[in-house]
């Protein structure tokens, strides 16, 4: 009894001293990852902040893991890659018309592919996301040679969008079940009407 | 949970600045500076990420032969870069090779052992002309060393993940990172030096 009072105390009063320690915090802010970790974080936070790229990429994978093998693999193979080549375009200055709508539009296609369990051929959905990623690339691209590190950026920015499709093809795994199904196709009705808000300006 | 410890848990929660508060890296003298350089210079890692990357996709055997190489190089490399300094090619060649790289993991070809040694051999070589070897007598020796031990142990902990990837998670997850890694390479090919 008397050990685990004084064990209390003891934990009470390092808790306590931690929280008066931990008030002191504002002076040893010392990061000094330098211009790496900006670039990085910049990049890495690109797709996820903008609501339009994340449902996009989070879309990208579901529609994978809706339409299955060989698709579930193939889809987040092809999209980082042209995506690059959007984002090479994006660098050397060569501006795409309307990437913003483009953007958009891929959320509602890919968005009601699977709120309607579309199953077009494999080349067919390698070709449509193949076509929105483009776009997607183009719009980090622009804005990639404005960051301090630009080497950063593109790591940030590419890891990001392949973990989001690796989120997707989570989500889009719960298609194996009945209830699954359901909530997967819903999933795509909800991305559809966001990707409509973006498209009409609502969001 | 003893509501006095959550009390001092939730005290602590609302300043959250404190768990930012530690210095990122710091000075950690010129073995763990060289050993740690892939994780604050991305364009050495790229390269060393791809050959594991690479590495995931060959049969075992062609691994082992290829990571002795590939460790044997890196010494050999980062030893001349203390002799003779030489400038580091340039970032075009590390893009060219990121690309090769994680073409190569996507296709998951086969490759003759002796190319993937070269390939080994030659991403050492790349990854150890962006050491800054600069210095006397201890402390080159603490930098040549921890740069030639980051090297081996970078290469050795990407194909160690993602041969667990392979093996637990799919097949293909290797081909997956090859296109980021590609994806990343034709990026940096075309960024303003």
């Amino acid at each position: 009894m008397t050990h685990t009072i004084v064990s209390a105390s003891i934990v009470s009063l390092t808790c306590l001293a931690c929280v008066a320690l931990a008030s002191c915090g504002e002076t040893a802010w010392a990061h000094s990852a330098g211009g790496a970790s900006s670039g990085f974080s910049s990049g890495f936070f690109h797709p996820l902040l903008g609501l339009d790229h994340l449902v996009a990429m989070v879309a990208v994978g579901i529609w994978g893991a809706f339409l299955g093998v060989p698709a579930i693999w193939l889809l987040p193979v092809i999209f980082p890659l042209v995506m690059a080549v959007g984002g090479v375009l994006g660098i050397i200055g060569v501006a795409l018309p309307n990437v913003e709508t483009w953007i958009a539009v891929s959320a509602v296609a890919i968005g009601l592919g699977i709120a309607l369990a579309l199953r077009p051929p494999l080349w067919l959905a390698a070709l449509i996301v193949g076509a929105f990623a483009i776009f997607h690339g183009n719009a980090h691209g622009s804005e990639m040679p404005q960051t301090a590190d630009p080497l950063s950026y593109a790591v940030g920015f590419v890891l990001a969008t392949g973990l989001l499709h690796l989120c997707g093809i989570a989500i889009g795994l719960l298609e194996r079940s009945r209830t699954g199904r359901v909530a997967v196709r819903a999933a795509g009705g909800i991305i559809a009407l966001l990707g409509g808000g973006f498209l009409t300006g609502v969001l | 949970m003893n509501p006095r410890r959550l009390f001092c848990v939730g005290a602590a929660v609302l300043l959250p600045d404190t768990a930012s508060a530690h210095e990122a890296f710091g000075d950690l003298g010129p073995f763990y500076t060289h050993m740690l350089h892939p994780a604050v210079d991305p364009a050495q890692a790229l390269v060393l990420v791809g050959a594991g990357a690479l590495l995931t996709r060959q049969p075992i055997a062609t691994v082992k032969l290829a990571y002795a190489v590939l460790v044997v190089a890196g010494a050999l490399a980062v030893s001349i870069l203390v002799l003779v300094p030489f400038a580091s090619p340039g970032l075009w060649l590390t893009a060219t090779t990121t690309i090769l790289l994680g073409l190569l993991t996507i296709s998951g070809m086969l490759l003759p052992r002796w190319m993937v040694c070269a390939l080994c051999a030659a991403v050492a070589v790349l990854a150890a002309s962006a050491l800054d070897m600069t210095g006397t007598g201890l402390a080159v020796l603490q930098k040549a060393i921890g740069g030639a031990l980051g090297l081996a142990v970078t290469v050795l902990f990407f194909w160690g993940f993602l041969d667990f990837a392979v093996r637990r998670i799919h097949p293909v997850s290797a081909a997956v990172v090859g296109s980021w890694i590609a994806a990343v390479g034709l990026l940096i090919l075309v960024l303003p030096s």
